[in-house]
């Protein structure tokens, strides 16, 4: 549904969602890796999903819903 | 009991309460209304007093609510709660309903301190089986910041204004948690947006009483109180640091604090950061920094010796 950007870490994933972002800044102030940054849009984006602990702040404190911590269901069988 | 994560991704539970609202950038109430939803298992209906939150989830032909939602007035979503539970009850008692289901109602301090407080009085007194949660942001905020019974004392709002002759509200802030105690309530709270998993355990207990509960919950307002949207969070911690909005349950009468500060900060550190209290730090104000101060310190002393008389673990305090 809509457009999602999607950054992956091994089976992790963080969905943003930039139509629904507000420009608030809560995820960017609560992020503990600080790698949530606004763009020049105005929207949030991720600098180094590397960094990410995926602790799922950003998600709990997000009031309108832009970014969602995902565990991929079936994992990907890695190549050999 | 699994956390409000796990939950949040459970089928019965995620999206009760979705993105396509438009209350402001950095507004607390989305915060508070997700983790409460969150928390609780069973099926839910949510009723909703007028208020930001009614206003702005439900913008005709949206809505951001995907549980059977109800509103009616601004001051009898407490009286409508008891009518639905009620209905509930006895539709259950011939068989016709099987589900387990829980009530909350969503009032903003406006709904909840004055216009709603004779239908939540009167809920409260028959005990009806039903959450009611305050998301508490100290003014009515939907129409502008007009002064309500939340609003702290020197806090300036439209009907309040500052200036040569007054200094904001010049009342001190009614502590409607303390009301609902008297109401010998089973199970009570306040609770503040910024600290979630005991927002989150909170919810849990106050579902699982048989009678009424009540949350106060403190929610931040950026436009109205007048601090950047991002700081929301940390102002809403920085009222439980400071012991302004201290985070305390009462369970059948037994008065615990949940959250004891290591250092107390001085208030100072949280008004400063706030539009409403600037006029505080002009030099002719000096007098009421401390008045405030001496009046936070009073009603932190108050509820701590409430809570050593009731359960007595509070010796070094």
């Amino acid at each position: 549904m809509g457009f999602m950007r999607r950054y992956e870490q091994g089976s992790f994933f963080l969905a943003i969602e930039p139509r629904r972002c507000k420009s608030c800044g809560v995820c960017v102030q609560s992020c503990p890796t600080g790698i949530l940054v606004l763009n020049g849009e105005g929207k949030v984006t991720v600098q180094d999903i590397a960094r990410c602990v995926f602790c799922g702040i950003c998600e709990q404190r997000c009031p309108d819903f832009a970014i969602s911590v995902h565990k991929d269901a079936v994992l990907q069988p890695s190549p050999l | 009991m699994p956390n409000t994560k796990e939950l949040a991704h459970h089928e019965e539970v995620c999206k009760r309460f979705t993105g396509a609202h438009a209350l402001c950038a950095g507004c607390g109430i989305p915060v508070c209304v997700r983790t409460i939803l969150n928390a609780i298992e069973e099926p839910v209906v949510v009723l909703n007093a007028t208020g930001c939150l009614e206003v702005a989830t439900t913008r005709y032909p949206t809505t951001a609510w995907n549980v059977p939602w109800l509103h009616v007035a601004f001051e009898n979503t407490a009286a409508v709660a008891s009518g639905v539970e009620t209905a509930y009850r006895i539709l259950r008692r011939r068989g016709k309903i099987t589900k387990d289901i829980r009530f909350v109602a969503f009032g903003g301090d406006g709904g909840t301190y004055d216009i709603g407080l004779q239908a939540l009085s009167g809920a409260l007194e028959r005990g009806h089986r039903f959450l009611y949660v305050c998301y508490d942001n100290e003014a009515y905020m939907n129409t502008g910041n007009q002064r309500s019974g939340a609003t702290p004392f020197a806090s300036q709002t439209t009907t309040a204004p500052t200036g040569e002759k007054s200094f904001g509200k010049p009342q001190r802030r009614k502590d409607l948690t303390e009301i609902v105690a008297a109401h010998h309530v089973t199970y009570l709270a306040q609770a503040s947006i910024s600290d979630w998993h005991d927002l989150a355990v909170k919810v849990r207990k106050a579902v699982s009483v048989e009678g009424s509960s009540f949350l106060n919950v403190l929610s931040t307002c950026p436009r109205g109180w007048g601090h950047p949207s991002d700081q929301s969070i940390k102002i809403a911690h920085l009222a439980v640091e400071t012991c302004y909005w201290p985070l305390y349950e009462i369970t059948d009468g037994r008065w615990h604090v949940n959250y004891i500060p290591e250092e107390k900060r001085p208030i100072t550190e949280w008004l400063c950061l706030q539009q409403r209290f600037a006029h505080l730090f002009e030099p002719r104000n000096k007098g009421l920094l401390l008045q405030i101060q001496q009046q936070v310190d009073e009603d932190w002393d108050r509820l701590v010796r409430k809570c050593q008389e009731s359960d007595g673990v509070y010796e070094t305090l």
